[in-house]
């Protein structure tokens, strides 16, 4: 009767566990999805974003975060987007990353080894272009920015569910 | 508890603030320097107060939005300083760009409402340096961005160390 019980109540706790780690992945998809939107916003016609001044502020907003150098951006429609390539290929890599996410049933728990892996190549690609070894290249630099998005996404999942699940089961 | 617990956040974050304003530096993979900084804090603060044990969920959340915070403020008073030193800033000079872009697209009065106040601003900073409406927007977004990004920065710093201290490489 007692087993019984237990197994109930360790169901129910690795239920809640899982509910809050796709709670997690809902708000980091759909925060990248809301970000990403926003410096996608240049693609999208004036007429359909409306008022030029929000188009004018959400460029300043991203300015914070990125050089927004003309030669280093891609276009779409003529249209420059607010984030370099190197950005571009981060944030959608962290994007690509969440929506895989809801495809991962088991923990993750990574080494330091694949970090170090994926963002070396942005990394190298930055300096190198830094040191004139090579010039820029948009398509090279959005390629290592993907690399490196996704993994730090990675990283950042699960330092949260990890974390999230050990103060649970404190809890319990 | 000791003050000298938020140094690492406020060195990192004056360092993030210093790298993200200078022309130069700040072209050098502009959005990871918050996260980097927060990283450095977590570090910092891990050798010196922690002595080595493993940094903690709402230690990492902390330290990474302090360092966020604190490069916000920062970074936006280096801003606004360097803008009422030149008179300009990437504002006024790419807004002949914004001007031509945005009037490609006849939406009326609305339209010409909002560039007429981006054209006053840009004035105003020509003529005093200074435009009380960008500082306010100049702020906010620094304060709101930065504080993601060092948030996350402290998530992933918190990955890395922790990981680091394991010895699980």
């Amino acid at each position: 009767m007692i087993r019984q019980g237990l197994n109930i109540s360790s169901f129910r706790g690795t239920y809640a566990i899982e509910k809050q780690n796709y709670f997690i992945r809902y708000l980091l998809f759909f925060s990248l999805l809301f970000w990403c939107a926003g410096f996608f916003l240049p693609a999208f016609s004036l007429e359909f974003t409306g008022i030029s001044f929000i188009h004018f502020a959400v460029k300043s907003i991203y300015s914070t975060v990125c050089n927004q150098s003309n030669t280093a951006t891609f276009s779409v429609n003529d249209h420059l987007l607010f984030v370099c390539a190197r950005c571009t290929g981060l944030y959608l890599g962290a994007f690509t990353a969440a929506v895989f996410s809801f495809f991962i049933k088991n923990k993750v728990d990574l080494s330091l080894k694949p970090l170090i892996i994926f963002s070396l190549p942005m990394l190298i690609d930055a300096l190198s272009v830094r040191l004139n070894i090579y010039d820029y290249s948009k398509i090279v630099a959005f390629i290592t920015g993907i690399l490196c998005g996704s993994i730090i996404f990675i990283y950042i999942l699960e330092v949260l569910e990890n974390s999230l699940t050990s103060i649970y089961k404190k809890r319990i | 508890m000791s003050s000298n617990k938020y140094l690492p956040a406020i060195i990192s974050g004056f360092g993030a603030a210093v790298l993200s304003t200078i022309p130069f530096l700040n072209i050098f993979n502009c959005c990871l320097i918050i996260p980097g900084a927060a990283i450095l804090a977590l570090y910092l603060y891990q050798k010196t107060i922690l002595n080595g044990y493993p940094i903690s969920l709402s230690n990492a959340l902390g330290f990474g939005l302090l360092t966020g915070i604190i490069a916000a403020i920062f970074a936006s008073a280096f801003d606004i300083l360097i803008t009422y030193i030149a008179h300009t800033n990437d504002l006024v000079q790419g807004l002949p760009q914004s001007e031509d872009f945005l009037r490609q697209f006849n939406l009326g009065k609305i339209m010409d409402d909002s560039i007429k106040l981006i054209e006053e601003m840009a004035s105003d900073i020509e003529a005093n340096g200074f435009s009380p409406l960008y500082i306010v927007m100049i702020t906010i977004s620094n304060l709101i961005i930065y504080s993601i990004f060092g948030t996350l920065g402290g998530l992933l710093g918190m990955a890395i160390l922790n990981k680091r201290r394991r010895g699980q490489f």
